[in-house]
């Protein structure tokens, strides 16, 4: 809704002026680069044989957000002066510029403003004779009627689109081959749009598809942060790019649900996992570019500075991707590349935001060093390499434009489909099918031509039934997936759509079964929805078993009542159904599930399968049926089996709060078989009064038992549990101390923060383990800060507990004071001033170094590492810091650290649940579903709670801690900033695009681990073994693992330190890869258990599709302090499609 | 001293020539005698989906609205595209429990003293099935709003227009509409509340409208518009033509004109005589308001008045108005009545109009700013320090009101009548 008269808000201007804040961002402004675009040219570093050049530049205009080029080779773009907030006083005065080169020189010289009157604009596109314009709330259409260059007719199309963020608005405007306009939103965007089959909403980020014309409007896929970037490639498909998540390039297919969409269990990974951030995408094609450029995907890492291109190939039903050299990379901070698209002369156009600051949450909206007057647009060309010529389409009779199709630049086939959009259907119609008879079936070109074809007659709005049906049975797959998609979107129209897709799920071809899965769950009855599992019956990649699992799922309505009333059951074929199952999130189809456990005659191993299935799906009376058939009849084919799957059931039942009505029998059989275990996890989860003295027995002798008959206490409570506990409690053995005091605190909470209390005064606590179960209700923190208040604690342990209750997640500053007073430990920290800000920004310039800086981001005691990645390596509680140093000013970065809670990063907002047990749970919503939340606490656990649990949940704050640098010195401090201001920028602290190796286990000592090396000799590090115990490590930004952080293991001699190292390779298409490891002495690698020899550090493997281990060992004594980067690259013309993982 | 001049009343006068002057105005609507159904003073708050949504872009409600009362009246839009009664569309992060919330909350912001609801369009998708749904939800959304005001105006959704293949044929989204509009006019009449069908309401149409603008701002006419662009939303024409029979429906008559006179030399108010060339001055006032369907002479069928003037010396006269020809009329007509049409400011009118558009979107930014997340929502301990910018709006829509107020009101012209040769 912005639609402001200009001559109106001028007036309007002069009498508000007076109300604006003239009190913001008084602060220093500090590293603000020369706007110069000859010096911020100077900064680009592009590939050999290619050159850039400035194209268009500020006053031509200026924050420019978004671009298109329309058919006369002229360039649209919308920008903004505007964002990131209207002030109230001032006019919405954001612009749609056009620009044009009419000279071939490669710059603009003429440009005009076609509209000046919106509100922060975020698409553009030229089409139906006018231009799209994404503008706050709608997409509206604006024409020129009278030929002065100026929008002088405005039509609303969609009203709607949600506004909650200036950066999440309606955005990336795209023509499709099929004639349909996609449009994108982000994540906090909640759109309600009427159209006349009514009313459409996206809740989240995700694609619309729209056509015009018939005014269809539909939800294309869901997900994502900030998919500012997609295009379709040369056969149609989609791919998408995301500013916030760190995935790289996404394969889109209808229906495909991503990160962030709300209330969505699983969500689909993209191509390339730890990227940084990314803007815009297009997919390159053409005769001007080389030929190894054409069909690769170029988006901008507005962050660090950089154009960015990748090689993506067909991998299975989707595909993969892998980063090549940049299209530009740049050290100039405000250089902030966001669009990209290919002009009419073949060349790359980049729009440059040109900002030193960007995002509007973390940075305030009056920030004075926003900048509002720059932007420009750069174009990249190959030299020495002829440029194209743009048709006149205007001028071209529908056979000639029809002749178009055949072109390599998708550009021009795409404006000749549009235009074709405005000629008479009947004559297109005629055009299309005399050039398709006329084509030459031996061409390579002609599969990809008759595609060409279908969807010329698609943006006209005819629909040929002969013609998709020769094209479904086109040799060439990728023609029969494109073919699948349009049939099931033009179903209305296609009488025999339903046999298409029944045939096509059976396709030999990966990606056309998962087109024709997604068609039969749009058809969404129950023929349909049998058919498509027998998909499952073919090997699965990750893409297929996505899209099966997400059409059961939105088929779930149709099929599930069904189920439950036993009237379809998928052919009775267990896999089917259970696949069908885990589909869902809550179901109740117990009754079901036990007649197919009873009924099957010859009881199999997917009878195990329904009988665990039932655990989480069933009632108490299928629970029931299911325990006793495993005891009956599962421990005639299996005992180790059923006694696994027993364990399960009872797992997942009484999580659901069920109980077998024949709980006393069942647990009868359980003490005949001797199934121990299984007796006390029952007796506990059922409250089998018969069994207790079990459970006593169990708790106070010696046996494999006892930590779990110690839990049992807890659960089963009373004074007879409670007096076992109390001397548990003061064990000696730390293990069943822990036990004991968590046990202990289900009873008695008075009782067990005494004990606490005690054991804080051992220099072997164990309250890492146990003070946080105290912490977790408000009870106990009442409790705790009542006893503290007289307690005397160990000064470490004092500080240890400090850190456990930082790590909660929650604000305890009067416990945190209470811990420091017992330990007599001082409170000295870092309070953030406004003084101290400006000084550290100085001192970081001027004396932060960022090598001592990364090693004092390793430091263990501050686990930085195990809240953020970098690239993808660390943990993921905070967000990845892959390209903050080129994205955040210097002061961003110390008030982050210093006072994290003042800015948090979208989708990092912590909430605090409490549930009907007293427990109180911080942690980030990961996912939610029908019947749990699942949450990620600051220890990057994964916590769920049921939904019918929660008491309360609020908003709550970071879950970095306020103090999480108080241990750091000054010259620490400015270390650290400054290591982190580093972060992405060009240099030795941006990610390479080599893959390296960068999450690791690192074999810890323990004196089992070196008994058993000794024992058996190093090469059974490269084993699995109960003896030993592996940590997550993770390589410095520039790929290496310090030696000298290694835990070194002695096997033979003291002078033999060994270190071990694990990580795998997942390989998605089998094929040779290569491992390189510079300075190879000292290093021993084994790859899936076999020694694998190094050949002056390389050596060359075979792999094949699954996971593959690959163990570095590390001979101290030789390599020292050498540190050791493991680098894996495809062998020379290796089709091999892998990732570290 | 100021006379007014009952238009169709005598008055007396020892102005010879105008001693039985009488000016006889027609209009294109008949006038509706029932009681008003709103009056100078209310506060008038809107509230439905796109519908209402896009009155803020076209305005012409309100301006049409404004044209027929005496005083001042205050607007406030609270459409939602896509809104059910249920406040659905606007619960933004939240569970359809909190749009409700927030329908109220922004409710509370307009404090009003009628509620016009046009609800029922987007849920008349969900057919015959959803009717008591709907009816329930309609009944709650009322008794929320109890508290504001029981001054309701219920509207009826109007059905789909047929523009043909490719936009889907109407027919039986229409059918299921009708249900809901009578459980609309059920539930008006439970409230005691008037009920206005827009399927009954015809458009005054107009042929020849104006409604686009050029550089400068001014109306120019362009292709005619439909009364939808897709069978569903209303165009800017479209809006237009329903505004007058949607006042007509809210019982309000046109304004009559008034003309006031000041005094002369000769004593008579409004009357400047030149007694040697034969020439009169007439000032009058109208602020009839041809918005937009101002014709590309400048002349409305709406302004048109019958001017009778009896005893003229001269055999012909000129009549002109603003530089503009109101033609040459005989003693004789002059004295039975000659029909003329009025001139018409279009600079007030179009100012008017940008003046309720603007003061429309200062209270979309009011009560619908942008970046919600960061001022009031989850992020706010971020951005929340901005949040202070958004009531500063509320001065600046009080103020674009009494901008809106100024321009509705009468404003003087002049017609002159000169002996022609």
């Amino acid at each position: 809704m912005s639609k402001i008269n200009p001559a109106l808000t001028t007036l309007f201007a002069v009498i508000y002026f007076s109300l604006i804040d003239t009190a913001v961002g008084q602060r220093n402004l500090k590293d603000i680069p020369n706007p110069d675009p000859d010096l911020e040219k100077a900064t680009f570093i592009i590939p050999d044989g290619f050159e850039v050049n400035l194209y268009a530049s500020d006053p031509q205009l200026a924050k420019p957000i978004h671009m298109n080029f329309d058919s006369h080779g002229q360039l649209w773009v919308a920008s903004s002066e505007v964002y990131p907030q209207i002030k109230p006083g001032l006019p919405a005065t954001d612009k749609i510029i056009v620009l044009k080169d009419t000279t071939g020189d490669g710059q603009a010289d003429q440009r005009s403003v076609f509209i000046d009157n919106l509100l922060i604009p975020t698409g553009v596109v030229p089409g139906d004779g006018g231009v799209y314009v994404a503008n706050s709330t709608d997409l509206v259409h604006y024409s020129d009627s009278n030929g002065d260059g100026v929008a002088d007719r405005t039509r609303t199309i969609l009203s709607g689109f949600g506004t909650e963020d200036t950066h999440h608005l309606l955005h990336t405007l795209r023509w499709g081959p099929d004639g349909a306009l996609y449009m994108n939103q982000s994540i906090y965007i909640h759109s309600h749009v009427e159209t006349p089959a009514g009313v459409k909403r996206l809740l989240g980020g995700g694609i619309w598809r729209f056509r015009p014309e018939s005014m269809e409007l539909e939800v294309y896929c869901r997900g994502f942060v900030n998919p500012w970037g997609h295009h379709f490639d040369y056969w149609g498909n989609s791919f998408a790019t995301d500013g916030a998540f760190v995935e790289g390039i996404n394969y889109v297919f209808p229906g495909a649900v991503f990160r962030a969409a709300p209330n969505e269990p699983r969500f689909l990974a993209g191509l390339n996992p730890g990227s940084p951030k990314h803007c815009g995408l297009e997919i390159l094609s053409g005769r001007h570019l080389p030929k190894d450029w054409r069909g690769t995907m170029v988006t901008n890492d507005f962050r660090g500075n950089r154009v960015c291109r990748f090689e993506v190939t067909e991998n299975g039903a989707g595909f993969s991707s892998n980063q090549v050299t940049e299209v530009i990379k740049s050290s100039h901070v405000a250089f902030r590349p966001i669009d990209v698209k290919m002009g009419p002369d073949g060349a790359i156009y980049v729009a440059d935001w040109y900002n030193p600051i960007i995002q509007h949450g973390e940075v305030d909206f009056r920030d004075d060093r926003r900048d509002h007057v720059h932007g420009r647009i750069w174009r990249i060309t190959a030299k020495n390499r002829p440029l194209l010529e743009n048709p006149n389409f205007e001028q071209l009779s529908v056979v000639e434009l029809v002749k178009l199709l055949e072109v390599p630049e998708n550009w021009v086939r795409l404006h000749a489909k549009l235009e074709l959009k405005t000629r008479k259907t009947s004559e297109v119609v005629a055009a299309v099918r005399h050039w398709i008879h006329d084509q030459d079936k031996t061409s390579t070109r002609y599969t990809h031509n008759l595609l060409e074809g279908m969807w010329a007659l698609q943006n006209v709005m005819h629909f040929d039934p002969d013609m998709i049906e020769s094209l479904l049975s086109s040799s060439d797959p990728r023609v029969r997936a494109a073919a699948m998609r349009l049939s099931s979107v033009r179903r209305d129209r296609l009488p025999d759509h339903k046999s298409y897709y029944l045939h096509g799920v059976k396709d030999e071809n990966p990606r056309v079964r998962l087109e024709a899965v997604r068609a039969l769950s749009e058809n969404a009855d129950l023929q349909s929805i049998a058919a498509l599992t027998t998909v499952l019956e073919q090997p699965l990649d990750r893409f297929l078993d996505f899209a099966t699992w997400r059409a059961l799922r939105d088929t779930k309505a149709t099929w599930l009542p069904k189920v439950q009333s036993g009237e379809f059951t998928f052919g009775r074929n267990s896999s089917h159904l259970l696949f069908a199952l885990k589909s869902i999130d809550s179901s109740n189809v117990g009754q079901t599930l036990s007649t197919i456990l009873t009924e099957n005659k010859a009881a199999q191993a997917s009878s195990f399968d329904i009988a665990i299935a039932i655990g989480q799906y069933g009632d108490a009376s299928a629970v029931q049926t299911a325990l006793l058939w495993l005891i009956d009849k599962g421990t005639l084919i299996d005992p180790e089996l059923s006694k696994f799957a027993t364990l399960e059931i009872i797992t997942n039942s009484s999580s659901r709060k069920l109980v077998p009505a024949d709980a006393s029998e069942i647990a009868q059989s359980y003490v005949e078989m001797k199934w121990d275990l299984q007796l006390l996890r029952a007796t506990a989860a059922w409250q089998l009064k018969t069994h207790y003295a079990y459970v006593y027995t169990s708790a106070a002798k010696p046996s494999d038992l006892r930590v779990e008959a110690i839990f049992a206490l807890g659960v089963i409570k009373g004074e007879a549990s409670l007096a076992l506990l109390s001397e548990l409690v003061t064990d000696d053995d730390s293990t069943l101390r822990s036990a004991g005091l968590n046990a202990l605190s289900k009873i008695s909470l008075k009782k067990s923060v005494e004990a606490q209390l005690a054991d804080l005064s051992r220099d072997d606590t164990v309250a890492t383990a146990t003070l946080p179960t105290l912490l977790s209700s408000q009870k106990g923190r009442d409790i705790l800060l009542a006893s503290l208040a007289s307690a005397q604690l160990p000064a470490d342990n004092a500080k240890l507990a400090v850190s456990i209750t930082r790590s909660t997640g929650s604000e305890l500053p009067a416990i945190i004071n209470a811990f420091r007073k017992a330990g007599n430990v001082s409170a000295a920290g870092w309070v953030l001033t406004a003084d101290l800000k400006d000084a550290l920004v100085e001192e970081v310039s001027k004396i932060g170094d960022p090598h001592l800086g990364q090693d004092i981001y390793r430091r263990e005691s501050l686990q930085c590492m195990l809240c953020h990645g970098i690239g993808g390596s660390g943990g993921k509680v905070g967000p990845d810091l892959i390209s903050i140093g080129a994205s955040a000013p210097t002061d961003y970065l110390i008030e982050s650290l210093l006072a994290p809670n003042n800015k948090i990063k979208e989708n990092f907002h912590a909430v605090q649940i409490l549930d009907v047990n007293g427990r109180i749970t911080s942690g980030i919503i990961i996912q939610s579903d029908d019947s749990e939340i699942h949450l990620r606490t600051a220890k990057d656990e994964i916590v769920s709670i049921l939904k019918a649990d929660i008491e309360l949940q609020k908003e709550s704050r970071s879950l970095m801690p306020d103090g999480t640098v108080d241990e750091l010195t000054r010259t620490e401090l400015i270390h650290l900033v400054s290591f982190l201001s580093r972060l992405g920028k060009v240099g030795e602290f941006e990610i390479s695009k080599e893959r390296y190796g960068r999450t690791w286990e690192v074999l810890q000592f323990s004196p089992s681990a070196h008994r058993l090396l000794n024992r058996t000799g190093i090469d059974s590090a490269s084993k699995e073994a109960e003896e030993f115990q592996w940590e997550k490590h993770y390589a410095t930004v520039q790929g290496t693992v310090p030696t000298k952080e290694l835990p070194a293991i002695a096997p033979h001699t003291a002078d033999n330190l060994f270190s071990f190292l694990r990580s795998n390779i997942v390989v998605t298409q089998p094929g040779k890869i290569t491992i390189k490891i510079k300075n190879a002495d000292g290093i021993l690698m084994w790859i899936n258990g076999k020694p694998t020899p190094l050949n002056s550090g390389i050596a060359t493997i075979n792999l094949s599709n699954g996971t593959h281990r690959v163990v570095i060992g590390v001979q101290q004594s030789i390599r020292k302090t050498e540190d050791i980067r493991i680098n894996a690259v495809p062998d020379f013309e290796s089709p091999v499609q892998f990732q570290w993982n | 001293m100021n006379v007014s001049i009952n238009l169709l009343g005598s008055y007396s006068t020892n102005m010879r020539y105008f001693a039985t002057a009488v000016f006889f105005l027609f209009f294109s609507l008949t006038q509706v005698s029932a009681e008003p159904l709103l009056k100078p003073g209310d506060r008038v708050t809107f509230l439905g989906g796109t519908f209402v949504e896009r009155m803020q872009i076209h305005g012409h409600f309100e301006a049409e609205i404004r044209s027929r009362l005496e005083g001042d009246i205050r607007f406030r839009n609270l459409g939602w595209a896509g809104d059910t009664v249920r406040g659905e569309s606007r619960a933004v992060f939240g569970t359809v429990e909190n749009g409700m919330e927030r329908l109220l909350r922004d409710m509370a912001l307009t404090n009003p003293t009628v509620i016009i609801i046009c609800y029922g369009g987007n849920e008349a998708h969900n057919g015959v099935a959803g009717i008591k749904q709907f009816k329930n939800n309609l009944e709650t959304l009322t008794n929320n709003l109890d508290r504001f005001s029981t001054r309701y105006i219920f509207v009826g959704p109007r059905p789909y227009e047929n523009l043909g293949p490719p936009l889907p044929a109407p027919n039986a989204y229409n059918t299921k509409l009708r249900h809901y509009s009578n459980a609309i006019e059920e539930h008006a009449a439970e409230k005691d509340s008037p009920f206005i069908n827009l399927a009954a309401l015809k458009p005054h149409a107009t042929n020849d409208l104006m409604t686009n603008r050029d550089r400068q701002g001014l109306w120019i006419l362009t292709n005619a518009e439909g009364l939808t662009s897709n069978g569903v939303h209303l165009t800017s024409t479209g809006y237009r033509q329903l505004a007058s029979s949607f006042a007509d429906a809210l019982k309000l008559p046109l304004k009559k004109i008034r003309l006031t006179t000041d005094g002369t030399s000769t004593g008579v108010s409004g009357v400047t005589v030149d007694r040697v060339n034969q020439t009169f001055t007439i000032r009058a006032t109208s602020n009839q308001m041809p918005l937009p369907g101002l014709t590309q002479s400048g002349k409305s069928a709406r302004q048109s008045a019958i001017l009778a003037i009896p005893d003229l010396p001269s055999k012909r006269y000129l009549l002109t108005s603003a530089g503009i020809n109101l033609g040459i009329y005989s003693r004789d007509d002059l004295a039975q009545g000659v029909k003329i049409h009025l001139p018409v400011d279009a600079r007030q009118i179009t100012e008017l109009h940008d003046a309720i558009i603007t003061k429309n979107m200062m209270f979309f930014h009011r009560h619908r700013p942008q970046n919600e997340t960061y001022l009031f929502l989850f992020r706010k301990h971020e951005q929340g320090n901005n949040a202070a910018e958004v009531p500063k709006f509320d001065a600046i829509v009080d103020d674009y009101d009494r901008r809106v107020y100024e321009l509705s009101r009468p404003q003087p012209f002049t017609i002159s009548i000169k002996p022609a040769k």
